[in-house]
Formats: C-alpha cells, structure tokens, sequence
C-alpha cells in the first residue's frame, strides 16, 4: 500500500511511500522516507496520526495504528540528532579532565606561588572520590546502561556539557584553592563525609546494575524495577528512581567532607534536575502499570 | 459525538478522588462509561444551549478504580465521585495538556493550600505543574465576570494604575521643578527631593511582574519580570546602597528618564481599562520609547560601569577567601555579566516596542495605506 508522509506545520505532502504492508513498522517507514530524503536519517523523524497525540513508536505497525492505503502520517523533524553515548562519554569527561587539572597543575590556575603549598588531605580525598565518581560514570555508560533512546537533539550535547564542565570548575576552583579551609570539625566530618559518599556510590552503582537486569539486551523493555538480595536496591521499596537518591547523598557526603559551598550548590543543582526526571518517571510507571506499589516515593523516601 | 454539545464540566480533587459536576439539569438517557483511563458522558438535558443531547470524553492524568466510583443525578447537575488508583495531587484532570474550554475548576472543592498542590516540578516538555495550576486559576477568575459593572481584577489594576500614575506624575514634576530652580547643581539633589518615593512606586511596581503571571494583564511574564527587575536592581541594590551615586546628577537622569515614560504609559492603560482610547496618547506611548529607552539604557549602563568601580573599593556584596565555606563572590564581576545582560535584554525591549508600534498605530492607518499605494 501507499502511505502520504505530511509535514505536520505546512500540510504539505512531503513524500508518497510505496510498498508498505499493515505489518510494516515505523521504523521501516522512517527507512524509507530516508532513501528519498537522505538527509533525514531515521533517528530525526518523527511521525504521529494525530497532531496533538503521542509521537509513535518504531516498532509499531502500520496495521495497529489504523493507517491504511493512501493514509497520512504526520512528519516531525526533530533536527540534528546526536547519540546518547557520545552525550554521556562527552558530558562526563569534562570533569574528569577539568578538576585533575586544578589538583594537579594549581600553578597554572592559581599563579606561580600556588604549588609550592602541599594540599590538606582531604583534598586529596576529594580529587580521589570527584575522579571516581566520573569514571564510575564513564564506564557504566560503556559497559552498563541500556538506553529507551537512540539519540537526542544536538543542542543538548552543548547545553549538559556546559552544565556539568562549568560546575567541575566551579567546584574544582575552591577545593583546589591555596587558600583552602579544611572543615570545621576535622576528621570525623571528613571521615562522616566519606563514608556516606562511599556507600551512595554503591548504592547508585546497584541500583544501575538492576535497571540492567531489568532490561534484556537490546530490547526497549520497561518493567517495574523491584527490589533484589542486594541491601543497597531496598530502596527500591521507598522510590521508583533510587539511583538519583543515592546520586543527591554522594553529593551531600562530598560537600560535607569539603565543607565548600560550591560543592553544595552543585548538589542542589543536580538534585533540582533529578527530581526532575524522577518525577517525570514516576509517572511514566504509574500510568503504565495498574499494580504499580503505590506507597513508593519518586525520589526522596516518603516526600517527594 | 459529532452531534453532541459539549455541557459546562466542573471538577475538583481531594488526594484520593476527583469530583466532577457536569451542569446540566433535567438529565435524561444517561450513558456513562468509566474505565480506568477516562469517562464517556452522553445525555439529554437543561443546559447553556437549552434542551440538547450533551456529551464529552475525558482521558484522566493518572489511573482510577472505575468499581469504588460513584455518580448521582440531581436537580441541577449529575455529579460524579471518582476513586483515584493513587493518592498523587494532580496538577491537571486530563492525560495530555488540553485546552477545553466547557472544563472548569470547581472552587469549592478544589484545596488551595499549599500542602495540597505538588512542588514546582518541570516535566520533560517545559512548563511546571504548579504554573499550570495557577495558569488555570487565573484564568478561571479573570473569566469569572459579571454581566454588568466591573470584576475585581479591573478595579484592582484601576487602583493599581492610578496609585502608580500619581506617584511618577509626582515625581517627574518635583525633578523638573529641581531643575528649573537650582539648574545644575539640583540635578545633584535629586535623590535627596524624590528617593523615597522612588523607592515606594518600584517597590510597588513588583506586582506588575506578578500581573501577568496570575492571568490579570495578556502579556509576557518574562518581559514583565527583565523590566521590573533590571530597574529595580538599579535603584536597590545599586543606587540605595551607594551615597555616591545618590549625590551624583547621573541619578537626577535616571529618575527623569523612568518617571517621563510612566508618566504616559499609566494614564493609557487606565484609558484602556475604561475602553477609552485617546488618539495621541497612543501615539505617545508608542512613541516616545524611541528617544527615552534608548536613553535609559545609556544611563543606567552608566551607572552600572560606575558601580563596578565603587563596588570594587568598597568590597560591599563582595566575599573572599579563605572563609570557612570556601567560597569567594566578587560582585564587580557579577556587575560586568549584567551589563552584558543588560545590552541583549535593552536590544530586545527595542525590537518588542518596535514591534508593538507598528501593530498598535498602524492598524488606524490600514485603510488610507490601501488607497494611497
């Protein structure tokens, strides 16, 4: 069958798209109109039947959606697209890179005089947890996640990327700083600190390794996610996104081993943008799933 | 449902239900389907159009129990009490982000307190669902007319106008009176002569940020919020705090400049409320931007790149290291970016009256331009 792809401002027909069945997907219409229109590559269109519905999903066919021959499907440009991956190894890098240049070149951030001064120890502890921190994320975007998504709109890869290399050097500025005050009560803060950003990167590293499991490979399966034998996913009884709340107490247990302020505002940050999507996923769950355990929280046990 | 009308649908929640009231009295042939996603409503009734065939569909936010729901008729409405699946507060009824204009809030039922509305959250598509409940608030009241005589939100933006006209009436004539007598050197004596009634009409011009936001003026919040606050950043946090700029005729300039364009913008928009349009006072309003904005812009960045330098001196907003939070701000920095701000933001201001001029005094001219080429 024929199908009319109309551009879903103008109403033009953009393109008519021959031999199609019921049974041909979205993705193999998205294939198509790419032949004809390379530079639309498949991941920058989007199509929908009705104008103000949902945008539809890849692997649905013609036949479920109700688009029969000489049909109309509704065409999105989504615009310049560029994959999630290469927004995450890019977005984490940056701070990486960024805070060990404070620690281990001051002199060139801080003038001459500055790497005469040896550094307090807990700012060795603090470049320790920041780098691994970052490269726990690298790898687990390599070798961890499984992501909904293949892509997403190229601004965004400036847009996050200035975000977290901005605040690495925020952060990284005043922890690094000659003039550096270690915290007030010394090493049990220090230690305090530590110690909960030890177990939160854990934790979070938990929660991540069971959205794997939850997922099979390359599938865009979702499932409700459900606690394991393993202590730190418990919290999956309390919320539905546990790797952001473990995520907002590594921070809190960074800024207080720091006792630096940036630090803290960097943790209010990410938690604004992580309650955020929390909140949004939660309700992605609630809708999708009629049993879905209804005492569970988003993001902050209880609250929130 | 092509061939049904559409009644007026009133709705309110509590944490565990939705209550919705569909206004229609003398109800007969009700047909009533609720699933756990939404409600198909169709009957014959009393409503706005007389007796009809009413019906409307509605898709819910989040999941219902369709079996602990109940509904009941009554002399002027049938009324419906839905169990939520959940016990979430929702920032809207429906599933997607619609505009239905038979939808209404039910003031009676809906809890207004803030324990009740959930936390100002954005979704991943922009606006936040606080906003959105009070976007529909607001239109709600400014909707809520009586057929004759005045709302409140016009007799409030009366007062609010005139209270506002007044003041820089008062303070336009007192800087040029200063002028007139002592020349120069009254221009020195200007914040001494109209400081503290500067300070009151900014202080009070606040609300003319929070106009737009709660539905009582159609215009842009943004704009609304850059022009009160890029003032009032000016005269409190700069002007107010610094004894030098106060003895300076640079601020005689700045107050002069502000008071001459309010003092034709709120005599317009009490016209305007009162459906009066005076010819050159809208060709004033529209006008007189040309020569002043520009000007404006001049003199406040004059102030502003001063500030830099006594703001520098004096260190005032201004934290250093090493302190036990460790962290440093340096105010003549933040100073620095908002001149930058300043620049785009005055740019844009012009475009947006450039704009607004050939929209508003154009559309008199429309028939001579036909004629004419």
């Amino acid at each position: 069958m024929e199908v009319n792809v109309v551009h879903i401002k103008s109403g033009k027909t953009l393109a008519t798209l021959k031999e199609l069945s019921s049974k041909s997907t979205i993705r193999d219409v998205k294939n198509k109109f790419q032949q004809s229109n390379p530079k639309y590559y498949a991941d920058r269109q989007a199509y929908k039947i009705d104008a103000r519905g949902k945008m539809l999903k890849d692997e649905e066919t013609l036949g479920q959606i109700g688009v029969d021959n000489n049909g109309k499907l509704l065409f999105k440009d989504l615009g310049p697209q560029v994959g999630w991956t290469t927004v995450f190894l890019t977005e984490y890098a940056g701070p990486l890179f960024i805070y060990l240049i404070f620690y281990m070149r001051p002199a060139l951030i801080y003038g001459a005089g500055a790497s005469g001064k040896p550094y307090a120890k807990v700012v060795h502890i603090a470049a320790a947890c920041w780098s691994f921190h970052y490269a726990k994320r690298l790898l687990e975007t390599v070798f961890v996640h499984r992501f909904s998504h293949a892509t997403m709109p190229i601004l965004n890869i400036f847009k996050n990327s200035s975000y977290y290399w901005g605040f690495a050097a925020f952060v990284a500025y005043f922890v690094n700083h000659p003039l550096y005050t270690p915290p007030s009560y010394g090493e049990k803060q220090i230690y305090a600190g530590l110690a909960l950003f030890i177990l939160s990167e854990l934790g979070n590293f938990s929660v991540h390794l069971a959205f794997r499991s939850l997922r099979p490979p390359g599938t865009k399966e979702r499932r409700i996610p459900k606690a394991s034998s393993n202590p730190f996913t418990w919290m999956f009884n309390l919320v539905s996104c546990p790797n952001y709340t473990y995520e907002f107490w590594s921070w809190i247990g960074f800024t207080v081993m720091t006792q630096c302020l940036p630090a803290g505002l960097f943790c209010l940050a990410g938690f604004y943008q992580m309650a955020v999507w929390a909140k949004g996923k939660h309700r992605n769950y609630l809708k999708e799933f009629k049993d879905y355990p209804r005492h569970r929280r988003a993001i902050v046990p209880f609250l929130l | 449902m092509a061939s049904s009308l559409s009644p007026f649908v009133y709705w309110g929640q509590s944490n565990e239900t939705v209550s919705l009231k569909v206004d229609l009295r003398n109800v007969e042939d009700v047909n009533v389907s609720l699933t756990d996603n939404g409600l198909d409503f169709d009957a014959q009734g009393l409503g706005i159009k007389g007796v009809h065939q009413y019906g409307f569909h509605l898709d819910f936010y989040l999941p219902v129990d369709p079996e602990k729901s109940r509904y009941r008729k009554t002399d002027i409405a049938v009324e419906f009490q839905i169990q939520k699946a959940g016990s979430e507060t929702w920032p809207r009824l429906t599933s997607e982000r619609l505009k239905l204009p038979w939808l209404k809030i039910d003031f009676d039922k809906f809890p207004l307190d803030d324990s009740d509305i959930e936390e100002d959250m954005e979704f991943e598509n922009g606006t936040s669902t606080q906003k959105e409940m009070l976007d529909k608030i607001s239109v709600e009241l400014a909707s809520k007319t009586s057929k004759d005589g005045i709302t409140a939100t016009q007799a409030y933006l009366f007062f609010y106008n005139l209270f506002q006209f007044v003041g820089y009436t008062f303070i336009f004539a007192k800087l040029v009176y200063i002028y007139g007598i002592y020349g120069q050197a009254g221009m020195e004596r200007a914040f001494e002569a109209v400081g503290s009634q500067m300070v009151l009409c900014q202080a009070v011009a606040v609300m003319e940020a929070l106009h737009p936001l709660f539905g009582l003026v159609k215009s842009s919040v943004i704009i609304a919020m850059a022009q009160m606050m890029g003032r009032n950043i000016i005269l409190f946090l700069l002007v107010l705090q610094e004894p030098r700029l106060q003895l300076s005729s640079v601020c005689w300039l700045l107050f002069t400049v502000w008071s001459s364009v309010e003092v034709i913008r709120y005599p317009f928009y009490l016209l305007q409320l009162i459906g009066i349009k005076v010819k050159i006072l809208t060709w004033l309003r529209y006008t007189v931007w040309i020569p002043l904005y520009p000007l404006g812009i001049l003199v406040e960045g004059a102030i502003v790149f001063k500030s830099i330098t006594y703001f520098a001196e004096t260190g005032f907003y201004s934290i250093s290291l090493p302190n036990l939070a460790n962290f440093a701000f340096y105010f003549p920095y933040f100073l620095m970016v908002h001149l930058l701000f300043m620049a785009l933001g005055g740019s844009n201001n012009l475009k947006h009256m450039y704009a607004q001029r050939k929209k508003q005094l154009s559309s008199s001219k429309r028939i001579v331009k036909n004629k004419s080429s």
